[in-house]
């Protein structure tokens, strides 16, 4: 169902600042999007397989160090596309599914 | 009560009850079986076993003593069980990534070799996804096809050319081909096979060890009256034992072993989810409370191997521990069970051929077992004989079928009422056997030699033509030792009887008949060698000798021989028959009162000489020296060089009376004598001709 709007979501969160996944989690519960935590791992490997994203190793004061995420160059780009197409989609479907008036009047 | 163990997870410390411990290995064993496959899948399982342990963590930070039941419970609901992950990221970050071949495979199922599941090519992994079986049972398949002559091979390494390969594809196959190692026999290969089949294993096994059963049963069938219709069946068995054997051996090597509870799940066709393997977990819990109270030093070092990056091989899909170490402990292993069995076959066989050939011999021959009127004569030994072979021999074949059985069925009765009875059994017939054997012994202890003069006129021409006696009855029957001993109902014959030559201290032609018996007292032994009858026929100078001689009705077997004595005058000749052939009338009993027996030719003219009896061609030229003072010496070669064949004998030569008086010095005048042991395969009524 939520094909690539979940990597979608990473993403955009990633985007805006190196992000260890326990945040990542915080923060789609804090915007109404639940999701197991389990999702999370493999989507992030996958990602950081296909060079989207990278990742750095970050002390923490307990505990084994945190991998921390960060957008590469390429997801970057990517992420320009995915915004692209959901910019249009989600017109298109708010178009579709909004009063039908603005449509039919013209 | 619970017991709380200390686990290093991704490097934390974590006390944890050891239910909750149970539960959270068996959750991560079901995420590494989900993420196995997948390119990265190590990385991913250590991720998850650190944010699991920050979870932990943070529950210990709140004051909980311990991880409880319900935290790991709590944790997996956060974290999601893996049929859940399955649902929201397995097809769709594939579609994005890979190109049309690939979804052509997960979707339009297009043959390819599978890059992620592989021990060569992928090729076998690939074929069993096509058709959506365990890629196992393609790779033992390959494996028998390939002792086919390396058909398999050829095939192989064509669709290894031949086929693109590919990465994604998961095997959608649930039910998967493992050994099973909590009820096995050898390898668990049965076990395993009927999880997979959904049968019992005992019937996997029966099938597995039919053939042998086969093998056996037809051996023993083979004595029985209806053979005539089961060669087949038996080259049948005896063609499928290697067959069975080596697919068993392949399947051992080749399948891998259920370790985990993922696995074992697996193996039954159960889908494998947490509320599975928690139940699997109470299923067996003597066995997993075993392992979890060997001591937590146990524990300890295993959940350690279950986290952390250093310990990444542990992830490694199942199979690729089967590393070339287990394949070769395999083959030892498989090679020792193969001696193992060929002994046990060996022993079964030489066992059951033993105690078939006695029973079929006394069953289906008419007699009882063929020595047991002649060999038995007490009431005591007739008593003991049954005992001692039916329980020496018989209970050792019972106890390897006894001991297959339990190997098949897996039972293990709880009082080895049954070891013991069958040792017990054995005993008693091994004392059996040999109070039988010591009685019999005595039977034979003393020993009696008679030796009776034949009256035979001198021959004409002074010699002496040997010839056996014409067979006009044929006594078919059990034959024992070669053809030297016949028994015919109640009877036993001997095709064994012995011509000895010797010198004769007077100048006529003597025949002696000598017999000897054995028995358990000095008269016993004289009546028995009495009692046997022997025929001698004389046709002016032939000299026809009964090629054997049988047991009285009703005489036992007491070692009685028979032996012919012909004593020859110096100067004159005998002539060995061409029929009195050695390989007929064998040296068989040359270990006898005299040990100083010579062989002798048959077809062969013989002469007396005083150093002892010499063929006649060899005589012709030395004896001219030798012998001055015996006046008959210049006839020799005049009879030397006549063939033997066609020595002309003189009918009207009166023949005088055997001398008497000469015997008893005999023994110290000759020199050289020829002796001759005699049987002969056909065998005729016996006349008595003397006595």
């Amino acid at each position: 169902m939520r094909k690539g709007v979940l990597e979608f979501c990473i993403l955009s969160i990633i985007k805006q600042g190196e992000a260890y996944p326990s945040d990542i989690i915080e923060q789609m519960r804090a915007s109404g999007l639940d999701i197991l935590e389990g999702t999370l791992y493999p989507l992030l490997t996958r990602l950081k397989n296909a060079e989207l994203l990278t990742y750095r190793w970050v002390e923490s004061n307990s505990g084994p160090p945190r991998k921390y995420f960060s957008l590469t160059e390429k997801g970057a780009s990517f992420y320009g596309e995915l915004e692209a197409t959901w910019e249009q989609l989600a017109t298109a479907v708010n178009k579709l599914t909004g009063p039908q008036t603005d449509i039919l009047e013209p | 009560m619970k017991k709380i163990i200390n686990i290093n997870l991704s490097s934390r410390l974590i006390p944890i009850e050891d239910t909750a411990y149970e539960l959270l290995k068996n959750y991560l064993e079901s995420l590494k079986r989900h993420f196995s496959r997948e390119e990265g899948g190590e990385e991913i399982i250590s991720d998850i076993e650190s944010r699991i342990a920050e979870i932990f963590q943070e529950k210990l930070k709140k004051g909980a003593h311990c991880i409880t039941d319900e935290d790991v419970s709590a944790m997996v609901a956060t974290m999601g069980r893996p049929e859940q992950l399955e649902e929201e990221t397995a097809t769709e970050p594939q579609e994005k990534q890979h190109g049309p071949d690939e979804q052509a495979f997960v979707t339009g199922r297009r043959l390819m070799r599978n890059e992620n599941d592989k021990v060569l090519g992928g090729v076998c992994s690939g074929i069993a996804a096509f058709y959506r079986i365990d890629p196992v049972i393609v790779r033992v398949i390959t494996i028998l096809l390939s002792l086919a002559w390396g058909t398999g091979v050829l095939v192989y390494i064509l669709l290894w050319i031949l086929l693109p390969s590919t990465r994604t594809q998961v095997n959608p196959v649930r039910r998967r081909l493992y050994r099973n190692p909590d009820h096995r026999v050898l390898g668990g290969v049965c076990s395993g096979l009927a999880g997979y089949f959904n049968l019992d294993a005992v019937v996997v096994r029966l099938i597995f060890v039919a053939p042998l059963f086969g093998v056996i049963l037809f051996s023993i069938l083979r004595h029985g009256p209806f053979w005539g219709i089961f060669p087949f069946f038996f080259s049948l068995f005896v063609g499928l034992l290697p067959t069975a054997v080596v697919v068993y051996l392949v399947l051992w090597i080749a399948v891998p072993k259920a370790v985990t509870i993922t696995e074992k799940l697996e193996m039954r066709g159960e889908k494998v989810d947490l509320q599975a393997i928690s139940n699997a977990r109470k299923g067996d819990t003597t066995e997993k409370k075993s392992e979890v109270g060997a001591g937590e030093a146990d524990v300890e070092a295993d959940a350690a191997v279950t986290s952390g990056p250093a310990a990444s091989s542990y992830y490694y899909p199942p199979r690729q521990r089967n590393g070339l170490g287990e394949i070769v402990l395999f083959c030892l292993k498989a090679i020792g069970f193969l001696l193992l069995g060929f002994v046990l076959l060996v022993l079964c066989a030489v066992l059951i051929g033993l105690a078939g050939g006695f029973m079929g011999a006394s069953i289906f021959s008419g007699g009882i077992f063929p020595f047991r009127g002649i060999l038995l004569h007490s009431f005591l030994q007739q008593f003991l004989a049954w005992p001692a072979i039916l329980l020496t021999l018989g209970i050792p074949v019972v106890a390897i079928i006894w001991l297959l059985i339990r190997l098949i069925t897996g039972f293990r009765p709880k009082s080895n009422i049954v070891g013991w009875t069958l040792t017990l059994l054995w005993v008693a017939g091994l004392i059996c056997a040999i109070w039988l054997c010591i009685s019999v012994a005595r039977d034979f202890q003393m020993s009696f030699r008679e030796n009776t003069p034949v009256p035979v006129t001198q021959p004409s021409g002074n010699r002496f033509v040997i010839r056996q006696a014409e067979t006009n009855s044929f006594i078919g029957g059990g034959s024992i030792f070669g053809d030297r001993i016949r028994i015919a109902d109640d009877t036993v014959f001997f095709n064994s009887v012995r011509l000895k030559v010797e010198k004769s201290s007077t100048d006529s032609f003597m025949v002696e008949l000598v017999r000897f018996s054995n028995g358990h007292s000095v008269s016993q032994a004289r009546m028995l060698a009495e009692q046997l009858s022997y025929g001698i026929t004389q046709q002016d100078s032939v000299l026809l000798l009964a090629p054997g001689y049988a047991l009285p009705s009703g005489s036992p077997f007491r070692n009685q021989r028979i032996a012919v004595k012909i004593m020859v005058p110096v100067g004159k000749e005998i002539f060995i028959g061409d029929d009195m052939r050695l390989n007929r009338w064998g040296n068989y009993w040359n270990n006898d009162w005299d040990d100083n027996w010579d062989r002798w030719d048959d077809n062969t003219l013989y002469r007396m000489t005083p150093e002892g009896l010499k063929k006649a061609e060899e005589i012709e030229i030395p004896e001219a020296p030798e012998q001055p003072e015996h006046p008959e010496a210049p006839e020799a070669p005049e009879h030397a060089r006549k063939p033997a064949r066609n020595v002309k004998y003189h009918e009207d030569h009166p023949a005088p009376p055997a001398d008497e008086e000469g015997r008893a010095e005999q023994d110290a005048t000759r020199s050289t004598r020829i002796t001759m042991d005699g049987f002969s395969e056909t065998f005729n009524a016996l006349f008595a001709l003397q006595d």
